[in-house]
């Protein structure tokens, strides 16, 4: 029995954000995310230092998963772009930094948090408006026509992944592979109630990256020895092999009783008369000319070797994970009774087949239909594998993102820019309708949209990590980057060749000014004309899904957190 | 506890009180501020509600608890207005203090502790007496017939019958979100609950009905999205089932759904049974029939076309394995609650207990229709829609509330059901609370509902219903109202244990038990309503309802603290021109500490905006008449308004009548009345 003990008061801190511990640790937490960020961000290793497992990443899912921060305020922050990762797997190192950016910057204002609240929230509709309409200069319509757009997206995703530790060479070689298994994926036929396949990714350690390679079916890894003794298999056809997956064990363990008692007289064993009726369905298998035998769970060994004696494959303890593919590739329902069924519930296979890749063996389910496929993924090492493995699935996601809504931002900080550069050019002409609506001041809202476009332009200029110099073109407003090795004598604009999406190349009437140094704005819609696009080369292209909704749940975010006055903490 | 005993003065009253108003003022008012909250188990809340920060300081003092306790009952009732609550109540403890140390000013100094104690006690007896007289005798008269004049009212009549008018209605909630969830978001959720309102709204005026339903089940008619923008948010037709499919088949058009509470799979025994194997044979035989008699239950579900089975346990694989062989969806572990609003909006109903009775009845009973039923992805998680016909009051709907992080959409979710909490009681229609006889059937359902007195009996409530025939005598119009006075009965009956009782038989009641302060307040109360019908008679003409006693259904007020500068005006009218002095004083007292909550409104406002203006403005309007024309920038209940004071007041009475606190070394016992610390 428990001790029943008074509950303890809770501690109560008021005004948390005006603490100096907080906003401290706040920039600690801001600066980490901010060396991580982009192609060349740095890469952090986590470890418990006791000897637990190491993992070198520089992805949001991986650093904030691990890191545990005491802070209420940090909670909430790591809390919300958690969520948002789990529901669009990327952007979430550009929620978190724009959050930390929104929150310094906002807290310099010294306005009151309900107006910058008010302002910002006005800000961010502009931007979501902006990001919506048809004449957006920072977004690009998504053809399927082609693959280019495809493979720049999942590109862009794996490049932004230094700890994968890719040359540009293995990332293009994995970014085809992916598109290839994505494309897999969708199905041939049309109609109602349709879904995607699915795409297994098999980890292999210690091979070259580009051994990586797409198998379609599924592959069941099995050691060698197991795997001579499976074969031969009896076909239906030259093309052939009929199936029947189960759900439930056939193990020959007597099933579930009920809540009453089981009396077994003397002599009788219900094991064996479960083993008899396991046999039964191995005969009426062996007459149903079943090739191959999958099932869930464990099979006994004597239907096992029964099945053998009639060539009939067995393959068991395939675990619940791989039993949707293989009813999705099979068209076999999976079987959930000992007693016959109806022929109707058996799949078929087109073939089965061993395959050795690498140090491992494995079966081969090949299937008709191409809907289920294998991504054997190939990386030096388990550090770096894993995090190829990750940044796969997040590909994979912003792929399946992209095919809902057919639309991708422009990367590498351009989008970023461009916004800011969008917002600095509504602020100046504010009408006093809408400031009447916000109920604040004119200066109030230049200061609030200043601020924002400030932070957005931070985020983009977290992506140099080398101390080089970032401008910016001022009709387009997009993303320029300088090295660091500038010769004196000569301007920084004679070192850029192209802006950070690759979308435009230097043009000679171009004007430059240094990111975040105020010019005069101009309508970003304006100059349309299309002669400096780069249309031969590669994009860097975002999921447009997964940003706009950083996008916002970062600001929101960040309200939430200027808008706290206390903090409570139950501590029993 | 301490472990001795301790003497109460208002003075501790107030420093307890104001310690809870220290913490809620920083979150009162649309510009206040969000509270972060930590639970023991780690679990984050985002939160301005003022009843969650209470709660959730875990207060010591038990003063504190009290004030805690009553504040919670009054948001069960309205939804809001804790934040206010605390503040209203530390403005009168402060009257009060102020009235106590008046009485104190000759003697300063010069008695002891203990005599001063007891005079103070005295005062505090008489005052809080009078205090619970004042709420029937003079504040819902005022309410009803002297405030009544401006209220507007989210009904409009067009062509004879009632409307709601859905600006008005707009107006109210927004004001409601803005205080709820800040004024950032308010406008867009304010929208979607009206939306959700509308689109629940199955026919003409059954909104009362409608709402009531929606609170009842809100429970289950909201999904939580961590993870995406607010902007997200939106209203499903039809319900979520917060379960995945255990066996899914696509099927057109509309289906069969039928529920059943039991596995559909026999077992070989059933609890308290024996089943006895006598030989390899009869098992696998008696294994054989199971199955069968699965395919059979399955084939006759089938032959009743139904398409959807929800079940309320686990379902085994062999059954999810025979409802996909004849193409039956299977929805299993769905939540009690979940049953429990499908069976109320659907007539869904588990009407067989065992397989077998199912497979007796030829035609199966207790089926729904369902006009789709599909998977829906909200987040990263798969649940169960399914959409049904409307009913006479409730067309199902639900709402997807979406928020970047767990603990802000948890705040959504309450705000949205506190806001229905609180249409419920906008659009309650008025009591018609002639029929004495049939009041203690109003009392108990009341108390059901609300659960607002714990210790008062019903026999005594009873007592004190009958306590006031007079006033029907008078003027049927000011019966006390049973549902609003339901606080005050407590602490009136309270005080009739003390005063000498002496018998009435005036009264139609046998029951008719007065004291002599009952029968002063009712000559207070004549000489009022007397005035009352004078002003109606020549007043701007407020339209006599005969047996209205509360206010009227839909009245809304302009928000910014029009409800508390009107009735402190009127108030003070009422104490002016009262002559019984008691009174006269209580009235004073609420209507100055009414003033407190706008007060606390413009505090940080200036210029045209700063309270002195405001409460000018609207005073001059009151004396030119023209009251109509103030800034409508948002509209609040009254009703919520006029239950606040009521619960206020009720709180007030009651700490005011503890003199002592007494350390205990065990809790008091289960069985006594709550109310019996008052004696201690």
């Amino acid at each position: 029995m428990s001790r029943v003990e008074p509950k303890k008061p809770s501690i109560c801190t008021s005004g948390p954000l005006k603490r100096e511990v907080i906003s401290q640790s706040l920039s600690v937490l801001s600066e980490i995310l901010k060396s991580c960020y982009g192609p060349s961000g740095r890469l952090k290793q986590l470890h418990n230092g006791i000897g637990g497992n190491v993992c070198t990443t520089s992805q949001s899912s991986a650093l904030l998963g691990g890191c545990t921060v005491s802070h209420p305020v940090l909670k909430v922050l790591i809390a919300s772009v958690r969520t948002h990762v789990s529901c669009f797997s990327d952007c979430g190192l550009f929620a978190a930094i724009l959050c930390c950016n929104l929150i310094e910057n906002f807290q310099r204002t010294a306005l009151t948090p309900h107006t910058v609240g008010k302002i910002s929230k006005h800000l961010l509709s502009l931007c979501t408006d902006y990001l919506k309409s048809e004449e957006c200069g920072c977004r690009v319509a998504v053809d399927f026509g082609s693959s280019k757009a495809l493979l720049s997206l999942a590109c862009t995703v794996l490049t932004s992944k230094p700890a994968c530790m890719l040359t540009v060479k293995e990332a293009n070689y994995i970014s085809a592979l992916l598109l290839k298994a994505f494309l897999l994926t969708v199905p041939n036929e049309m109609g109602t109630n349709i879904s995607l396949g699915k795409s297994i990714i098999v980890p292999i350690e210690g091979q070259r990256v580009t051994d990586s390679a797409v198998f379609p079916g599924l592959l069941i890894e099995m050691p060698v020895f197991e795997l001579r003794k499976l074969f031969p298999v009896k076909r239906w056809s030259a093309s052939t092999i009929q199936m029947a997956l189960f759900s439930i064990s056939l193990s020959g363990e007597l099933p579930d009783t009920g809540k009453g008692m089981v009396v077994v007289q003397s002599g009788v064993s219900p094991e064996r008369a479960v083993l008899d009726q396991l046999i039964l369905l191995g005969q009426q298998m062996v007459k149903d000319q079943i090739g191959i035998l999958v099932c869930q769970k464990v099979v006994h060994p004597s239907l096992k070797q029964y099945l053998k004696g009639h060539c009939v494959m067995v393959v068991d303890r395939v675990g619940a994970a791989a039993m949707e593919p293989l009813r999705r590739m099979t068209g076999a329902e999976p079987i959930a009774s000992l007693h016959p069924v109806s022929s109707t519930c058996y799949g078929v296979l087109k073939d089965v087949v061993c395959v050795k890749y690498a140090s491992k063996q494995f079966l081969q389910l090949i299937p008709n239909n191409t809907t289920v496929c294998s991504l054997v993924l190939c990386n030096r090492n388990e550090t770096t594998l894993n995090e190829l493995k990750r940044a796969c699935q997040t590909a994979e996601h912003v792929l399946q993102l992209t095919l809902k809504q057919p639309l991708a931002l422009l990367g590498g900080g351009c989008t970023e820019t461009h916004l800011a550069f969008y917002i600095r050019f509504k602020a100046i002409d504010v009408s006093s309708s809408i400031l009447e609506e916000l109920s604040c001041s004119r200066t109030e809202y230049q200061i609030v949209a200043d601020s924002f476009c400030r932070s957005l332009e931070s985020v983009a200029r977290c992506l140099e990590h080398d101390d080089g110099e970032i401008l910016t073109d001022t009709n387009k407003g997009h993303f320029w980057s300088v090295p660091s090795v500038t010769a004196v004598d000569s301007s920084l604009s004679d070192f850029v060749l192209h802006c950070g999406c690759r979308l435009y190349q230097k043009q000679p009437h171009m004007k430059w000014t240094i990111l975040g140094t105020l010019c005069n704005p101009v309508d970003p819609q304006d100059h349309c004309g299309n002669n400096s696009r780069n249309l031969s080369d590669q994009l860097v292209l975002d999921c447009f899904a997964a940003k706009c909704s950083s996008l916002q749940v970062a600001v929101e975010t960040c309200h939430l957190i200027l808008d706290l006055s206390y903090i409570i903490e139950d501590k029993n | 506890m301490p472990s001795s005993a301790m003497l109460l003065s208002v003075n501790t009253l107030l420093q307890v009180a104001e310690s809870l108003e220290n913490v809620v003022s920083r979150c009162f008012g649309p510009e206040g501020g969000q509270v972060l909250f930590f639970k023991a188990t780690g679990e984050m809340l985002i939160t301005r509600d003022g009843k969650t920060i209470l709660e959730s300081l875990l207060l010591d003092h038990p003063i504190a608890r009290m004030i805690v306790r009553c504040a919670t009952m009054h948001y069960s009732l309205t939804g809001d207005g804790v934040k206010t609550f605390v503040i209203l109540l530390c403005s009168m403890l402060r009257g009060l203090q102020a009235i106590v140390d008046k009485h104190d000013h000759p003697f300063c100094g010069n008695i002891p502790e203990t005599t001063k104690h007891r005079r103070h006690s005295h005062i505090l007896k008489k005052f809080s007496s009078s205090l619970s007289m004042f709420q029937a005798c003079v504040l819902d008269p005022v309410v009803i017939h002297d405030l009544s004049k401006h209220f507007l009212s989210v009904y409009f009549s067009s062509t004879g019958a009632m409307q709601l008018c859905k600006d008005a209605m707009q107006s109210t909630l927004e004001i409601y979100f803005c205080g709820r969830i800040g004024n950032i978001n308010h406008k867009f959720i304010a929208e979607l609950a009206l939306d959700f309102f509308y689109q629940c709204l199955a026919c003409e005026n059954s909104e009362s009905e409608m709402v009531s339903v929606i609170d009842e089940l809100f429970f289950t008619l909201h999904t939580e999205v961590p993870g995406l923008p607010v902007g997200n948010s939106r209203i499903l037709t039809g319900v979520v089932l917060h379960r995945d499919f255990a066996a899914y088949c696509p099927a057109e058009g509309e289906r069969k759904v039928l529920l059943v509470t039991e596995s559909m799979h026999p077992v070989l025994s059933i609890s308290s049974s024996e089943f006895v194997v006598k030989s390899e044979v009869q098992l696998q035989v008696s294994q054989v029939w199971m199955t069968k008699q699965t395919e059979t239950i399955m084939k006759h579900l089938q032959d009743n076309q139904v398409k959807v089975l929800l079940s309320s346990v686990k379902q085994p694989d062999i059954v999810l394995f025979c409802a996909k062989q004849v193409g039956i969806s299977v929805i299993d572990c769905i939540s009690s609650e979940e049953i429990s609003l499908l069976c109320r909006i659907t007539g869904l109903s588990p009407d067989y207990v065992s397989v077998s009775e199912m497979l007796c009845s030829q035609q199966l009973t207790g089926t729904a229709v369902a006009t789709f039923c599909r998977p829906v992805l909200l987040g990263s998680r798969r649940f169960v829609h399914l959409g049904f016909k409307k009913s006479s009051v409730f067309d199902p709907h639900c709402v997807v509330l979406c928020g970047p992080v767990k603990g802000l959409t948890q705040q959504y979710v309450s705000a949205f059901h506190g806001a229905f909490k609180m249409l419920r009681q906008l659009l309650k229609p008025a009591d018609i609370s002639c029929k004495h006889e049939q009041a203690p059937v109003a009392q108990s359902s009341s108390c059901n509902g609300n659960k607002l007195k714990k210790g008062c009996s019903n026999t005594r409530s009873l007592k004190t219903c009958a306590d006031f025939p007079v006033h029907r005598g008078v003027k049927p119009a000011t019966a006390p109202n049973i549902l609003q006075n339901n606080g005050n009965i407590g602490c009136v009956t309270d005080r009739l244990e003390e005063v000498p009782i002496s018998c009435m038989n005036k009264s139609e009641n046998d029951q008719g038990k007065r004291n002599e302060s009952v029968q002063e307040n009712c000559t207070v109360f004549k000489q009022l309503s007397r005035e009352q019908v004078k002003q109606d008679k020549t007043g701007a003409g407020a339209v006599q309802k005969p047996s209205l006693s509360s206010v009227e259904r839909g009245a809304v007020l302009p928000v910014g603290g029009t409800f508390e500068i009107l009735l402190h005006y009127y108030l003070r009218r009422c104490s002016q021109q009262c002559h019984q002095s008691e009174m006269s004083t209580v009235s004073t007292l609420v209507a100055d500490a009414l003033l407190e909550i706008p007060k606390n409104i413009y505090r940080s406002k200036k210029g045209n905006c700063s309270f002195p203006q405001v409460y000018t403005c609207v005073v001059n309007d009151l004396r030119t008449k023209e009251s109509k024309h103030w800034e409508l920038k948002g509209l609040e209940a009254v009703s919520c308004k006029h239950q606040l004071l009521a619960s206020v007041l009720q709180c007030v009475t009651r700490l005011v009548t503890i003199d002592m606190l007494l350390g205990v070394s065990r809790g008091p016992s289960r069985n006594r009345d709550e109310d019996s610390e008052n004696e201690l």
